[in-house]
Formats: structure tokens, sequence, C-alpha cells
């Protein structure tokens, strides 16, 4: 795997951010380490009724439920297809576990802090940024986990229903 | 945490035990019973709350427990009727005890109810007035007591304790030190039960005590200092009248404190070693620690056996037991819950293991297939006899619940000016503790409103013409895999119009919507609509009903309503039996595997065979069993694509007693489930109300039979039926 790393000059006197990125469909994604329990090969999904088609159901992780969010799906590029190659994340969201599934892992860097630029004011995706990092040619965007495994529809990607009557 | 403190710790966990058993025992008393056995009972629950509290330094416990104890006396020896018994100040009492338990708990300073303290002291005060004149005493029947020897004589008391009297944690020398508080005590051990070295067990108590007490103090006095550190049965007053063949005395102490100092075990390493320990100047320390002692040296043994052996009994007419009744020996344990569920856990990963056993053996040559065949079918029976035996652990009867309700209803009926009779039934059936744990709050809940909103005020109830008394009937009984428990009241039933109202003034109706009853009843449900005219202490903030309905259906339960206007109102939880474990039929749909319960499973048709058809609008039908019931095609309905396969229709009935026909494209068979929680994971998927893991480690969803009626509704009235519909989540 190749290294990525930060200008010296910033690296030097900050805080450290490890980073886990991955690929989605030749874009760069990357959530903190800390928030990734593990990573394990596709496994097909049992599909779960009345969802949107980002939630493509859930796996046995060990004897756990396991929800899995296709994130190219999540991102309004369509439904991955999947194939043994493609790599799910196993991430911890608040007090759930949720399974992402992307393309590749890339690999994992440090970056400081200090280099996370917030995310641009448009933002296709329903605030899934939760900023944007450039490292060497690449930009790295980095996800907000909770907003990225979401089981609701995204506001500008699915359309939204009326809800129950409340 | 240190040993003290885990002891400190079981015994607050004990005495929740105790003021429950003793909540009870009042209960029992105010519904009439004047059994001796139920104020023994109360009686014990509060004695060892007190001692306890005692022996453990939760000195603000115990003048409550005291105070109580002295009033339940009177109680229990006759002097005071039950039925007279003052059981608004008992329960109070009870009250504070627990308030003060709950405060030890948590390390706060308890709370304070001196008014109690001095309510019980003149109750006690003044039952031994009434005794001048006494009633028919409770205890004559079962065994009419001697009169208490009195002062001018003194007493003679013999302590036999049981041999696990240090580990009891006891330390004698305090207690009969604190004797002295009486009067003067004499106090003989004996120690000829001691025995020999290699025999010798230092933690068994092989002693026994004669105290001889000049005092004026009456019996129960003595028996209240006594009872701190010894059970009732290791008591025995020997009256006067019989000839006190101690004789001589083995090892005397004149009581005097400062021969009593020090713990057993510190009396033992002090007497440890100490060769010439003559056996009349050993003193009391001698006698006490005489087990422990011997282990320090032959010498301390020989002292000990030289001692004079104590004289046979007297006649059993001499010893007076002071408590007949000993409670019955309690052969449970106490296990900490998370070791259940673990255990619950793995019986859970037995069954898919075995299941994956099967599907496996599936692939093997006949011949092999076979061998194992008969070894998974030992093991299906073995692991189902397992898992019968782990939920058995974990079952509880509802009893626990319901018998807080006679309080609630007590209180509140009082506090209304409504005349309330509670009635239960089935309060036997057993839910896994869990589920009993939650229940407690809806059902409190449910109850309050049944009195407050459900039952009229006793005139109204007159020109109603229905008794004054109202009727609460609580009821819990297994239907299938599922427990139903019933709150009924013969009230005013629900009042629809100011639901309708409400509703509509809310903005949850449309104001030209054309509901039916039971709509308008299910609003009851919705948050934020709650029509009792004012808000009271006890009901009517609108966070009521729909706080109930989120609490059951996070346990996996429903519940519903049924009223009729004048006549009363029903509501009905309907709980699953267990968490872990279901039986379930697996059924092939559009290529997925889906779970059915069994429960809910009347029988399975082949589709031919059940005259399919269609009603206008499009709404498919099937006869099941003579009647017309709705056709749900799961692939349809669950959106898994490739409808029309279907060969079999699965006859189910829901808990509402809808019968529905599930078509499907095949059954493949019929296994155990482990329920796996979607919720924990993702949250709440309509049609399916938890997952389980094949043997082929896929997961499958378990349909939610009950949710299928709502669900085929809901689609009828999508906008796009072909678009896919998201289901909106819980907030």
């Amino acid at each position: 795997m190749s290294e990525f790393h930060a200008p010296a000059d910033q690296a030097a006197n900050a805080t450290m951010r490890k980073i886990v990125t991955f690929r989605v469909d030749q874009r760069t994604f990357g959530i903190d380490v800390a928030a990734v329990r593990e990573i394990k090969g596709w496994h097909p999904a049992t599909p779960l009724p009345h969802v949107p088609p980002h939630v493509r159901g859930v796996i046995n992780l060990r004897g756990m439920i396991l929800a899995v969010y296709d994130l190219r799906a999540r991102i309004g590029l369509g439904i991955t297809a999947a194939t043994p190659a493609h790599v799910i994340l196993v991430v911890d969201v608040h007090e759930r576990v949720a399974g992402l599934l992307v393309d590749a892992v890339s690999d994992i860097i440090d970056v400081p802090a200090s280099a996370v630029r917030p995310p641009p004011d448009v933002q296709t995706c329903d605030q899934m940024l939760s900023g944007v990092v450039i490292v060497g040619e690449e930009v790295v965007s980095l996800l907000a986990l909770d907003r990225a495994v979401d089981a609701n529809p995204l506001v500008n990607t699915y359309p939204t229903l009326p809800s129950e009557a409340a | 945490m240190d040993p003290m403190a885990l002891l400190k710790q079981s015994f607050l966990e004990e005495c929740d035990e105790l003021l429950s058993a003793l909540e009870r025992c009042l209960q029992e008393m105010d519904t009439g019973a004047t059994d001796t056995e139920t104020v023994n009972a109360a009686f014990r629950a509060i004695h060892s709350i007190k001692g306890g509290a005692g022996a453990f330094g939760f000195t603000e416990i115990v003048p409550y427990a005291h105070g109580f104890e002295a009033a339940l006396d009177l109680l229990r020896n006759g002097k005071v009727r039950v039925a007279d018994a003052p059981l608004g100040l008992f329960l109070r009492t009870a009250d504070a005890v627990g308030a003060c338990v709950g405060a030890a708990r948590s390390g706060q300073p308890a709370p304070q109810f001196p008014d109690l303290i001095e309510a019980l002291r003149q109750f006690v005060s003044g039952g031994g007035a009434a005794a001048a004149a006494p009633v028919m005493p409770l205890a004559a029947a079962a065994a009419p007591e001697p009169p208490p020897v009195e002062a001018a004589c003194g007493h003679h008391i013999r302590i036999t304790p049981h041999d696990d009297l240090f580990r009891r944690l006891v330390e004698p020398p305090q207690i009969l030190q604190s004797l002295e508080t009486l009067g003067e005590p004499v106090l003989t051990c004996d120690v000829s039960a001691v025995p020999l070295l290699a025999a010798l067990d230092p933690a068994r108590c092989n002693l026994r005590f004669d105290v001889m007490l000049d005092s004026a103090a009456t019996r129960e006095q003595v028996e209240d200092v006594l009872e701190r550190c010894f059970d009732a049965d290791e008591l025995a007053f020997i009256s006067p009248a019989a000839p006190a063949v101690v004789s001589p005395p083995a090892v005397v102490m004149r009581g005097s404190a400062d021969g009593m100092t020090g713990s057993v075990s510190g009396a033992a390493a002090a007497t440890a070693g100490d060769e010439a320990m003559p056996a009349g100047s050993a003193g009391y320390e001698a006698a006490a620690v005489a087990a422990p002692a011997v282990s320090a040296g032959d010498s301390a043994l020989a002292a000990a056996r030289q001692l004079p052996l104590m004289s046979p009994l007297p006649d059993a007419s001499g010893v007076v037991p002071t408590l007949k009744n000993r409670p019955a020996m309690v052969r449970t344990i106490r296990v900490d819950l998370d070791r259940v569920d673990r255990l619950m856990n793995l019986v859970g990963e037995i069954v898919i293991t075995q299941s994956m056993l099967i599907d496996r053996s599936r692939d093997l040559p006949v011949l092999h297939a076979l061998q194992l065949t008969e070894g998974i079918e030992a093991l299906t029976r073995q692991t189902r006899e397992l898992q019968d035996q782990v939920m058995a652990v974990r079952a509880q009867p509802v009893k626990t619940v319901f018998q807080r309700m006679p309080r609630v209803v007590r209180d509140l009926a009082t506090m209304l000016g409504k005349q309330v009779r509670l009635a239960t039934c089935g309060e036997d059936t057993e839910v896994d503790k869990t589920i009993i744990e939650e229940l407690a709050d809806p059902l409190t809940h449910m109850i309050r409103n049944a009195l407050d909103h459900g039952l009229e005020n006793p005139d109204e109830r007159i020109s109603a013409g229905k008794p004054v008394e109202g009727v609460v009937t609580l009821s819990a009984e297994q239907r299938g895999g599922r427990i139903v428990i019933t709150i009924a009241d013969d009230g005013r039933g629900l009042p629809r119009d100011k639901l309708l109202a409400k509703a509509i003034s809310r903005g949850v109706m449309a104001a030209d919507a054309k509901p039916s009853a039971a709509e308008i009843d299910a609003l009851i449900f919705h948050a934020g609509l709650s029509t009792a005219e004012a808000v009271t202490d006890v009901s009517g903030r609108g966070v009521g009903m729909d706080v109930v309905k989120q609490n059951v259906e996070a346990l996996g339960g429903r519940v519903t309503v049924e009223s009729e206007p004048g006549k009363g109102c029903t509501f009905a939880l309907s709980l699953p039996l267990t968490l872990a474990v279901a039986d379930g039929m697996v059924v092939k749909v559009a290529g997925q595997r889906i779970i059915v319960p069994i429960s809910s499973i009347m029988e399975t048709l082949q589709i031919a065979n059940c005259r399919p058809g269609s009603l206008p609008g499009g709404s498919e039908i099937v006869r099941l069993r003579g009647q017309v019931a709705p056709l749900i095609r799961l692939a349809d309905l669950l959106e898994l694509g490739g409808s029309g396969q279907e060969t079999v229709v699965i006859s189910a009935e829901t808990d509402r007693g809808e019968i529905i026909g599930i078509a499907v494209d095949e059954i493949l068979g019929q296994q155990q489930v482990v329920v796996k929680s979607l919720e924990a994971s993702f949250g709440p998927v309509a049609g399916a109300s938890a997952a389980t893991i094949l043997g082929d480690g896929m997961v499958a969803l378990i349909l939610d039979i009950d949710a299928l009626p709502a669900l085929v509704a809901r689609r009828g009235q999508r906008p796009q039926p072909d678009q896919p519909v998201l289901v909106p989540h819980a907030a």
C-alpha cells in the first residue's frame, strides 16, 4: 500500500487523526480509525422489506444481526453490484454497530486535525460529510457516519413520503 | 468490593424480598386472612430485617422495624385481632423501611418518619391495655403458650445455636453482653459436644449456652435482645417450674463487660497457645472459642474435655420453643441475571449450530446421513429440554407484578373517593423475568387510568344502576406462544366523542373523517390525547397510554383496547412468552427464506384447495375453515418480487383473532429459531418482528403475523403501489 504523508510543517505540532480511507466509485472517503471495528468481505445480505435501496439488508456477524448500508447507493450513484471483492466496514455509530458496503479499503493515513476543512457548502448528500482533507493529489471526504448509516432517505436523493397520520 | 460491603449489599437485596413478602402478608390480612401463619410470616419478615439491619449497622432501619415487630407481636399473640389491625399504619411503615433500605443502598441519608415510630409506639402501648380484655387469641389453635415467665423469678434461657453460628458472623459475646442492660446474666457454656481435634471443624459451632438472667425484664424483652443474633428455634425458655438441671456449670462467667471482649476469631488468636488455661478462669472467652481454640493445642482441648458434661436436657415440657413455625428451608440460590442471560445466549448458539448440522447432514451419502440423523434427533430433544430448563430459570409468575397492584388500587381509591375492588386471576402464569420487570410500569399506569377515568364516581354509578363498588379485573393467561394480560373495568367506557373531538382539534384526524368505533378507541394510544377534563394528580397529562404502548411494543408485545360505552373498557397486552427461542416454519418466498412462527399457524393448505378469489377492488380472498379470509401474498407484501409462484396457503390467526391466509411458494421445514432483535442494529422493520440465523449462517426474517393485516391495509392506501414506499420509523 502506498504511504500518504501530510506536509511535514503541519505534522510537526498538530494533533494527528488516524483515518481509514476507502474507495467508492473512484472517490475516496475516510472515517476515523477508532470507529472501525473490523473489515470483512462481502457476504450476501438478507433484504429487508420496506426500506430505501441503500439499506442492503442484514447479515450475520458472529451471531449478531448487522444492517448493511450501500454507500454507493447512499450517495446516489446506484446500487453496488457486490462481488466477493467488495468490502464491508463494520463501524460503531453511537450505540449501534452497522456495516458499510464499499468498493475497497485503501489505506490508513495520519492527518493533522488542522488539515481537515469543513465540507463545501453545496452538499448533494444531505450533510453526509463531516469534512474534507487533501492528501497529496487526492481529496478525501470524511463521512459523518451517523448520517451515512441512516435508514431514513436523504432529503435530496429520494422523495419523501407523508409520514403516518401525525 | 470488600467482603463486608458485599454482605451489606446482599442484605439489602434480601430486604427487598422480605419487604415484598411482608407486603403480601399485609395484603392477605387486608383481604380478611386471619390465620396465624400470615401474621407469623409478616413477623418473621420484619424480624429478619431488624436483625440484619442491626448487625450490618443500618441503625436507621431498626426503630421502624422494631416498632413494627412489636405491633405485629400483639397480633401474633392474639392481643389484637387481625381485623382490628391498623393496616394503613403497617403499610406506611413497610414503605418507610423500604425507603430506608433504598437510601442505604444509594448511600444517602435515610428519610425520617418520626410520626410513624410514635404511632407504632402508641399502638403497642395501647395494645398492652387492650390485653386486659383479650380477644380470641390467634395462636390458640396452633400452640397454646404458657404464660410468660414474669419478672420476679428471672429467666433461664437455653441457647442451642445451629452449628453455622460462626459463619453467620454472629458475635455471641456482644449479644450476651447486651443482656447486661436487662439484668445480671450468669452464663454457662456446655462444651461437651466439641469433638476431638482430629474431627474438629473450626467453623462449626459445637457450643451450647445457658443463661440465667436475674432481671425484671419481660420475656419479650429478653427475646428481643437475643433474637438479634439467634434464630427463634435456637432459644428455649426453661420455665422455673421445671427442674433446672445444670450441674455443675461447665464454664461460668459472671457478666462483666471486660471478660467478653473481642470477636470469636480474635479471641481464638488470643487463646491460641495459651497452654496453661485453667478451666475455671478461662471464662467465657475460652468457652466461646472452644472450637477454634482447640486447634491451638491439645492442652486447651484437654481443659475443655475435663469439664463436666452437661446434664441431659430437662423434660421436653419444660422447654418452650419461642416460635413454633420455623421458616421453611428455602432451597434457592441467588444468581446474577447476566449469567442466566449468557446461558440463554449459549443455548441459542447451540440451536443454530444444531440446525447447521442438520443442513450439512443432507449433503452426506444416505447411509451416513441416517446414522447421523439418529444422533441429531437426540441432540434436538436434549437442546429443547435444555432450553426449557433455562427458560424455567428465567420464568417468574406474573404474581410478582400483580401483587403490587392491590396497593395501588387501595391508595388511589381512597384518594379518589371511589369504592373499588380489584379482582385478579391467573397470577401463576409464568413469563420471562425481563418481561415481568418491564410490566410493572405499564400495568400501574393502566390500573390508575381505569380507576381515575374508567370508573365513575359512586353517585354516577348509582344513577347508572350499577353497584357502587367498581370492579377492576386484572388477569393473565397463556395463549399459544404468548401471554395475554387484560385490565378490565366496569366503568363508563372510553368517551368516543371527546376522543374524536380532541383528535380533530389536534389535527390527528381529518375533520370529515368517519372513523369506526374501534379506530376512535385506538386514539387513546395516540401521544398527546388525554380526555380527562382536568389534569389531576393521578392522570390526565396525556402522556399515558402512548408510553404504555411504546413500552409494550419494545418488549415485542402489543396492546389493544375494547370499550363499550357505559359497560366498561378492557385493555389487553399480548406479550411473547420468551424473548429468546421460538418454533418456526421455514418457508420460501421469491427465493428468500422466511420464518413463520408456529404459534400463530392453524393449518397449511394447497392454494387450489382453498378457493382463491377476489373482491371488487382487487383484494384477494380465500376460504379457510368455511370462513372468508384475506389472502396475503408475502412476495408482494414484503416487496420481494416474483409473486405468482405461490403453491401453499398458511392459515394463521393474529392476536386479535383475525384469520388470514398467507401465500408462500414452498414450505421448507420446521425448526427452532433463536430470536434476534432487528431493533438493536437497525430499527423496527414493518412485517418482521425479529430475525434469526439459519444453519447456513444466513439471516432470515421472522414474520410478524399480528402486524400483517395493518400492513395490508396501509398498502392499500399507497398512492403509487409500484414505487418503493418507506415505512416511517418511530422517531
